[in-house]
C-alpha cells in the first residue's frame, strides 16, 4: 500500500494557510515528520487521518480518494493525536475495549489485543485504574495501545513521546521499529532524536510546506562539510549567533565552544565536524525560512 | 485600587471570552426576536399582558415595564443556564490553574465571575431596552420616547434580578455537587418553586425584600391606571395574564388600552432594588466559601472516588510501573482482520453510558419499574412520568461525550463513525428508556391501551433523540437538560395534551400528539445525524 499527497493545501480562517501545495509519496517504512511548532505538521496529520479535509489537493491510499472514501482509510488506520483526551471515569481496560468495538474488532480479539497492549505500553499494573487518575505520560500509553489496537496498516503518530520519561521513550521508538515492516508509520515531532532513532525516511516541514524529504543518510550527506566549530571568548558570542546559524554552544575553560551550520567556513580558526541530524535541520529549515523571507 | 483594578480584568477577560462567540450572536438574535414576540399588535391571536382584559397604551414607559416583567423571570431561568461554566471554563482550559497561583483570592475570583456573568446578562437586558424602542415606533400607538421611562423599569427591575442570577450560577458551580447536571435540575425546580412562591408571583403588595421579580413595584401601579381609565374594571382587585396567552383557534384578542406613563421611581423603590444587588454580591462571597480552588489533584480524587473504585490500594507511582531494564515489547500480528459488530458497539455504548451510575441509582430506577407495573394504569403513568426524568443525566451526556472529553479524533477517526458508533449511542440511549419505561410500559401492554402504548413507544424514541441532537448540536449538555425538563414539566407532569410526548395524560391525550412527536422525533434524528457528519467534515 502507498500514500500519497498531491498538492494539499488548507486554508484556516480564509486568511491562514497550514498548509501549501504539500505532495508527497510515502511508502511502508517510518517517515519522521520533522518541524519547529506552526509548522503545519499536525494539520497534516490531522488531514492524514481524515478528520480535516483539505481546502484543496488530493490524499490517496492504494489508489482510493480518502477525501471522498475516508472509510477505506479508516478500517486499516491507527491514529495517536497530538491532543486527546480519555473518558475519566473508565479504565484503561475499559477504554480501550470501548475504541475496540468502534475500530470493529470482536469482542474475545479485542480483550487478547488489549491485554497484550497493555503489556507493551507497561500499563497492566494500573490497568483497572481510572484514567481520570493517570498521569500525563500513562495516558500518553493509552493513547499509543488504541492506535494499535487494529493492527494498522498505515499508524499515524502525532508527537507520541510527549510527556513520557526517557525510558517510556526508548521504550516506544523500539516498538515502532518492530511495527514498521510491512506498514507506514508517519511520525510527527519537533524532537530531532526520536526521528533519528528509528525513521527510514524523514521529512522536514517548515511554514506549511514541504522542505525536503530524503532518507536520514541523504539528509546528513546533504550538510557534509557545512557544519564547523569555533572555539570564541564569550563576549563575541552574540555577535557571531547573529551572524551564523548556531547549533549549539558549549562553555568550556578555553572559551565558548560554537558548532555552526555554514556552507563556508566561519572564519579563521573554524574547524569542519561531522554532521548531524540536527545540523541538517537546522540547515535546511533556516534556508526554507531565509527563502520565505 | 490594585484590587478593583485586579477584579475588573477578571471580569473583562472573561466577559470577552464569552461575547466574542458566535452563540453570544444567536442568543442576541433570538432576543430580538423575543421582543418581537412580546409586542404583538392588537387583535392577535395571543397577549402577554392583560390586566382585567385591557392592555397599556405602547408607550415607553408601558412598554418598558412590559419588557422588564416579561423577561426578568425568563431571563432568571435562560440567563442562569447561559452563564453557569465561568468557573467551568478555567478549569477545563486550565486558566483556573494559572490564576490559582497569582495572589488573587476566592472571594475576588467568584465576584469577579459573578460580575462577569451580571455583565454578559446584562447585555441582553440593553438589548431588549433597544427592542422595545423599536416596536415602539413599529406599533405607532404612541411615537414620542421617553428614554427615562424606557430604560427605568429594565434598570432597577431586570438588572437586580440578572444580578442575583448571575451571583447564583457562581455559588452552583462553587459547590462541586452542583457544578453538574444536577445543579442544572436542581436549580430549574427552585426557579419553579420561585415563580410560584411570594419570590415571584401571588400577592403584588409584598416586601421589596421578598420581592425578586419586581412584580408588586409596577403591578399595583398599572392597575391604578387601569382603574382610572375604565372605572370598576379592577373593583378592587385586578386580575394579571402575564407570559404568552394564546386565544383558541379561530379567536383574537381585543384589548382596549389605557394611557400609563410610568412610575415615580422613589428612592424607597430603589433602596428596595438595591438589596437584591446586595443579596447578589452576599451569594457571589458565599460561593468563595464553598469553592474549593483549582487542585486537579483534589477534582480527580473526588472522580475517582465516585467511580465504584477497587479496594484501596496503594498508588502506584510511575516509576514503579517502568522495569529496571528496558526491553523491546513485542506485539503480535492480529489473526483475523477486524469485523465490526453491531452489538458490540451498542453494548460499550451503553457501558460507556452508565458506568459511575451508583448502586443506589439502580435501585430508585427498579422501583418506578416495579411500581409503573404493579400499579393500575392511571397510577402507573404517573411513575412513568417519574422513570422518564431519571435518566435524565445520563441521556444528556449523549452526543456531548466526544467533543467534551477530547475523544473526537479517537472515534471520528474509525471507519463509519457516523453508520456505527452514533447509531449505537442512539440505541444505548433508547435501550435505557425502555429499560426504565419498561413497568408502566408492561402495565400499558396488559391493559390492551393502544394509545397509551403509541405514546409510550414514541416517547421512548423521542428522548434519546433529542438529547443526542441537542448535544451534538451544542456540544453541552445543558441544553438537553433545561429543555427538555422544561417539556417534561409543562407536558407529563402538569398533563398538558398537545405535548405530553410519553402519554402521561392517559386516555385524554389527543391522539395527534404521539404522531406529531413522532415525525419530530424523525426530523431531529436527522438532524443529529446532520451535526454528527458536519463534526466529521469538519
Amino acid at each position: 500500500m502507498k500514500l500519497s499527497l498531491e498538492g494539499v493545501s488548507k486554508l484556516y480562517s480564509g486568511k491562514v494557510w497550514a498548509l501549501k501545495d504539500f505532495t508527497l509519496e510515502v511508502a511502508p517504512g517510518i517517515l519522521g515528520l520533522l518541524g519547529p511548532n506552526g509548522a503545519g505538521k499536525s494539520t497534516l496529520m490531522r488531514i492524514l487521518a481524515t478528520i480535516t479535509k483539505p481546502t484543496s489537493g488530493a490524499v490517496t491510499w492504494g489508489g482510493v480518494n480518502v477525501i471522498k472514501s475516508p472509510n477505506r482509510l479508516r478500517a486499516v488506520l491507527g491514529y495517536l493525536p497530538q491532543d486527546f483526551g480519555v473518558y475519566p471515569n473508565l479504565n484503561a481496560v475499559e477504554f480501550l475495549e470501548y475504541l475496540a468495538a468502534a475500530k470493529g474488532l470482536d469482542r474475545k480479539t479485542a480483550r487478547q489485543r488489549i491485554r497484550e497492549l497493555l503489556e507493551v505500553v507497561n500499563l497492566v499494573e494500573a490497568q483497572k485504574r481510572p484514567l481520570g487518575g493517570y498521569s500525563g505520560g500513562m495516558r500518553q500509553r493509552v493513547g499509543i495501545a488504541q492506535a494499535l489496537l487494529n493492527d494498522p496498516e498505515l499508524l499515524i503518530v502525532d508527537e507520541p513521546t510527549a510527556g513520557l520519561d526517557p525510558e517510556e521513550r526508548l521504550r516506544f521508538r523500539n516498538l515502532l521499529s518492530e511495527l514498521s515492516g510491512a506498514r507506514i508509520v508517519i511520525l510527527s515531532t519537533h524532537i530531532v532524536s526520536d526521528v533519528e532513532a528509528c525513521a527510514t525516511s524523514i521529512a522536514l516541514i517548515a511554514r506549511g510546506q514541504l522542505v525536503t524529504c530524503a532518507a536520514p543518510e541523504d539528509l546528513l550527506r546533504s550538510v557534509e562539510g557545512k557544519v564547523w566549530e569555533r572555539v570564541v571568548p564569550s563576549a563575541e558570542l552574540p555577535a557571531l549567533r547573529q551572524q551564523y546559524l548556531t547549533s549549539s554552544t558549549m562553555h568550556r575553560s578555553d572559551g565558548v565552544h560554537l558548532r555552526i551550520v555554514a556552507d563556508e567556513a566561519p572564519g579563521s580558526g573554524a574547524v569542519p565536524q561531522p554532521a548531524t541530524l540536527e545540523d541538517a535541520y537546522l540547515y535546511w529549515i533556516s534556508r526554507k525560512k531565509g527563502e520565505t523571507e | 485600587m490594585k484590587a478593583l483594578r485586579a477584579l475588573y480584568h477578571l471580569a473583562r477577560a472573561d466577559f470577552l471570552q464569552r461575547t466574542r462567540s458566535y452563540g453570544f450572536l444567536i442568543t442576541l438574535g433570538m432576543m430580538l426576536y423575543v421582543a418581537y414576540v412580546f409586542v404583538p399588535p392588537n387583535h392577535s391571536s395571543y397577549a402577554t399582558m392583560t390586566i382585567n382584559g385591557h392592555r397599556g397604551v405602547y408607550n415607553s414607559a408601558y412598554l418598558g415595564s412590559l419588557m422588564a416583567l416579561l423577561i426578568s423571570p425568563w431571563l432568571s431561568l435562560a440567563g442562569f443556564y447561559l452563564v453557569k461554566n465561568a468557573i467551568g471554563r478555567d478549569i477545563q482550559t486550565g486558566v483556573g490553574q494559572i490564576l490559582a497561583a497569582t495572589t488573587l483570592t476566592k472571594p475576588f475570583y467568584t465576584v469577579g465571575k459573578a460580575v462577569s456573568n451580571f455583565a454578559v446578562l446584562a447585555i441582553m437586558v440593553a438589548v431588549m431596552g433597544v427592542a422595545a424602542a423599536v416596536m415602539q415606533l413599529v406599533r405607532q400607538e404612541d411615537v414620542s420616547i421617553d428614554v427615562v421611562q424606557l430604560a427605568a423599569p429594565l434598570i432597577f427591575i431586570s438588572l437586580p434580578v440578572v444580578a442575583v442570577v448571575g451571583s447564583v450560577a457562581i455559588l452552583f458551580e462553587a459547590i462541586s455537587w452542583l457544578r453538574g447536571g444536577l445543579g442544572n435540575v436542581v436549580y430549574f425546580f427552585l426557579w419553579i418553586g420561585a415563580l410560584s412562591t411570594r419570590l415571584g408571583g401571588g400577592d403584588p403588595l409584598r416586601s421589596p425584600t421578598n420581592d425578586l421579580f419586581g412584580m408588586g413595584v409596577i403591578m399595583p401601579a398599572l392597575a391604578k391606571a387601569c382603574e382610572a381609565a375604565f372605572p370598576g374594571s379592577t373593583l378592587g382587585k385586578a386580575s394579571f395574564n402575564l407570559g404568552i396567552n394564546i386565544k383558541s383557534s379561530g379567536q383574537y384578542w381585543d384589548l382596549t388600552t389605557f394611557p400609563w406613563h410610568g412610575l415615580n421611581w422613589t428612592a424607597e423603590i430603589i433602596v428596595g432594588r438595591l438589596w437584591w444587588v446586595g443579596v447578589s454580591l452576599g451569594l457571589a462571597l458565599l460561593a468563595a466559601v464553598f469553592f474549593r480552588g483549582f487542585d486537579p489533584a483534589r477534582e480527580s480524587s473526588r472522580r475517582i472516588r465516585k467511580v465504584a473504585a477497587p479496594a484501596p490500594q496503594p498508588e502506584i507511582s510511575e516509576a514503579r510501573l517502568v522495569p529496571d531494564v528496558v526491553h523491546p515489547a513485542t506485539l503480535h500480528p492480529l489473526t483475523k482482520p477486524p469485523r465490526f459488530s453491531f452489538l458490540f458497539m451498542v453494548l460499550a455504548e451503553l457501558r460507556l453510558a452508565l458506568h459511575g451510575i451508583s448502586l443506589w441509582w439502580y435501585f430508585v430506577a427498579l422501583g418506578i419499574i416495579a411500581a409503573g407495573l404493579f400499579t393500575p394504569a392511571p397510577v402507573s403513568r404517573g411513575f412513568l412520568v417519574a422513570a422518564w426524568i431519571w435518566p435524565l443525566l445520563i441521556w444528556s451526556k449523549m452526543g456531548t461525550r466526544e467533543k467534551l472529553l477530547r475523544t473526537d479524533q479517537l472515534i471520528f477517526s474509525t471507519a463509519h463513525p457516523l453508520r456505527r458508533q452514533l447509531p449505537a449511542c442512539w440505541l444505548a440511549g433508547v435501550i435505557i428508556a425502555i429499560l426504565t419505561g419498561s413497568g408502566t410500559g408492561l402495565r400499558l401492554l396488559l391493559a390492551g391501551d393502544q394509545l397509551g402504548l403509541a405514546a409510550w413507544t414514541v416517547g421512548a424514541f423521542f428522548i434519546p433523540t433529542m438529547a443526542l441532537s441537542l448535544g451534538v448540536w451544542s456540544g453541552s449538555s445543558k441544553l438537553f437538560e433545561v429543555l427538555y425538563l422544561f417539556l417534561w414539566y409543562l407536558g407529563p407532569a402538569n398533563r398538558l395534551g398537545e405535548i405530553d410526548f410519553m402519554g402521561a395524560i392517559g386516555p385524554l391525550l389527543p391522539p395527534r400528539t404521539p404522531m406529531l412527536f413522532a415525525m419530530v422525533t424523525g426530523a431531529l434524528a436527522i438532524v443529529a445525524l446532520a451535526g454528527r457528519k458536519r463534526q466529521l467534515t469538519n
